[in-house]
């Protein structure tokens, strides 16, 4: 179980840093897949209800298929100027095993290192972008990441508003309406 | 998949926005009825909360151009359910990550900021919240614990979008995305659901509970200072608007964070004068005519009202702050004191934007400052509804 929670804590935090790289709708929605699928399998690692991590998977990926329907067409990954971003990856996730500390000895632990790492890259993603989809992206990411921290209604909730965020548009207004 | 891409775009009230609306109104009536029973249970304060909120809808929406006012309800409907769950959800967690979707639906309407730009307040806000009570939460050293209560409190603030968490005050920004939307509708629910659950479930302990304690107050000393002297010198009649909500947050603040029985019950108060009494007058200010002059006699009530003073909404609020400040220790009293006199500066220049109000706007008047009185002449059984 603790194999399997630790493997779904790097999944959780390659996908958010595959999203927090990411600046078009197929790198987006890999990326937001990729965590929801990683923050589900740690989470029924670590003993949650299964059907709540089932669900949070399933937000997640119905999120990102959303995700792909408009925004920059492509992957548009690693731009020039996304190396802070690369950098603020490992950080976080170092910051993330400071914050755990002695937890990572157990499974639940280890599920919340993946969490809180989701949360914070997905928020420090939030925090800088200027585009919509990347910013509808991190959003989603960061409740999957908070809802993964919880019992089963955050995990639930996650689910609701991963889906909810996926069905605004993604796609830029001209002028001041943005 | 046009339908989907036109989705928060369309200025018309669409068919998204009408469903939304209705989900908004029955999310209301399904938190004021408790249904389902164990997941959304709305505690006696935020009932009154919700009551006070629902003229402000109808304000909004009565204030309206015709065109506008399908689009303003549905609005409204959707910012009073989103009031409803944020307080009625038991799971601290849960409410963080609903902030997520609350934030990105108030953000994602049409407005001259960017979406982006928009959302960071809250976005800041559920991370802070979530992060925090996850860390409180944790097993671990003592340092983690006061950790998450920093972080809560912080959340707390931010949510409200307060100092530090100022964003840029558009001059003709639509009420439902503009500050108003969080500092003078949603946050006041959270402001008052947050420090309640803490403290009815002994969910801190001494330490935790005192970092709380000192960073609501501080930033709550910080807010009221910046509200007082920001609303009387910037020369922006919007800023001056949002700063005298400074004011009101600022000893709602203080009054959470002096965890006193009158503490609480001012911060209820005031929170209640927010939805209440500021927001709507702020909506009413937005709507007069730039050049006109309120009739002697009403301009006279309108900065007594603003003042703070009796017999209206925030002469209870100053009053019990002061008592529980003085319960704790009387020296904090002084820049209490100052701090109150600094803040009725600004209501003669507040008053003066209020302008002499006719037709829809002279009832809606009429009606704010009987919500003000009310609140003003008898605090003590709306904090019996309230359960304070």
């Amino acid at each position: 179980m603790e194999a399997a929670a630790a493997a779904g804590a790097v999944l959780a935090w390659l996908g958010v840093s595959l999203l927090s790289l990411a600046d078009a709708r197929r790198g987006l929605a890999l990326g937001l897949v990729t965590t929801a699928l990683g923050l589900a399998l740690a989470a029924a690692a670590s003993g949650r209800q299964p059907s709540a991590a089932a669900a949070l998977a399933a937000g997640g990926a119905a999120g990102s298929l959303l995700r792909l329907r408009d925004g920059e067409p492509g992957w548009g990954l690693m731009r020039p100027g996304s190396t802070p971003r690369l950098v603020a990856a490992l950080l976080v996730f170092l910051a993330a095993v400071l914050l755990v500390g002695a937890g990572l000895g157990v499974p639940t632990g280890v599920a919340r290192l993946g969490a809180i790492a989701v949360a914070l890259l997905a928020l420090l993603r939030l925090l800088t972008v200027e585009r919509r989809s990347p910013a509808l992206g991190s959003g989603a990411a960061l409740a999957l990441g908070l809802g993964a921290l919880g019992g089963g209604t955050g995990l639930m909730a996650a689910a609701v508003a991963a889906v909810a965020l996926g069905t605004l548009s993604g796609a830029e207004a001209p002028g001041p309406g943005r | 998949m046009t339908a989907l891409r036109a989705w928060f775009r369309d200025p018309r009230p669409g068919w998204w926005l009408l469903l939304a609306g209705a989900a908004g109104a029955a999310m209301t009536l399904l938190c004021l009825l408790g249904r389902p029973p164990g997941t959304l249970l709305l505690p006696p304060p935020s009932r009154v909360l919700l009551a006070f909120s629902a003229p402000a809808v109808a304000l909004m929406v009565w204030l309206a151009p015709r065109g506008d006012r399908l689009e303003r309800l549905c609005a409204g409907l959707v910012g009073l359910g989103s009031q409803a769950v944020l307080a009625s959800v038991p799971d601290l967690l849960a409410v963080a990550v609903l902030l997520v979707p609350v934030g990105f639906a108030v953000a994602a309407r049409p407005g001259r900021r960017s979406l982006s730009a928009r959302v960071r307040g809250p976005a800041l806000a559920a991370a802070l919240l979530g992060l925090g009570w996850a860390l409180l939460r944790s097993p671990g050293p003592a340092w983690l614990g006061r950790l998450g209560a920093l972080g809560v409190a912080l959340g707390l603030v931010a949510v409200g979008g307060l100092v530090p968490y100022l964003q840029e005050v558009e001059d003709g920004e639509p009420a439902e995305t503009s500050y108003l939307a969080w500092t003078g509708f949603l946050a006041p629910a959270l402001a008052l659901v947050l420090p309640f659950r803490l403290l009815q479930g002994h969910l801190l302990t001494p330490d935790e509970g005192m970092v709380v304690g000192a960073v609501l107050v501080g930033l709550g000393a910080l807010n009221l200072a910046w509200g007082a002297v920001g609303a009387w010198r910037t020369a922006s009649l919007a800023e001056a608007w949002r700063d005298s909500f400074l004011v009101d947050w600022g000893f709602a603040l203080i009054g959470l964070g002096l965890f006193e029985r009158d503490g609480l019950a001012a911060a209820y108060l005031a929170m209640l004068a927010v939805l209440g009494v500021r927001t709507p007058l702020a909506l009413l200010a937005r709507t007069a005519p730039a050049a006109g002059t309120s009739p002697r006699p009403l301009a006279l009530v309108l900065v007594v009202l603003l003042a703070g003073a009796a017999p209206f909404s925030g002469f209870p609020v100053r009053l019990l702050v002061l008592r529980a400040a003085t319960e704790l220790a009387w020296p904090l009293a002084i820049p209490l004191l100052m701090a109150m006199a600094l803040a009725a500066a600004h209501a003669l220049r507040l008053a003066r934007a209020l302008g002499s109000p006719r037709g829809r706007d002279a009832i809606g008047l009429a009606v704010v400052l009987a919500v003000s009185l009310v609140l003003g002449l008898v605090p003590g059984i709306l904090r019996g509804l309230g359960g304070i």
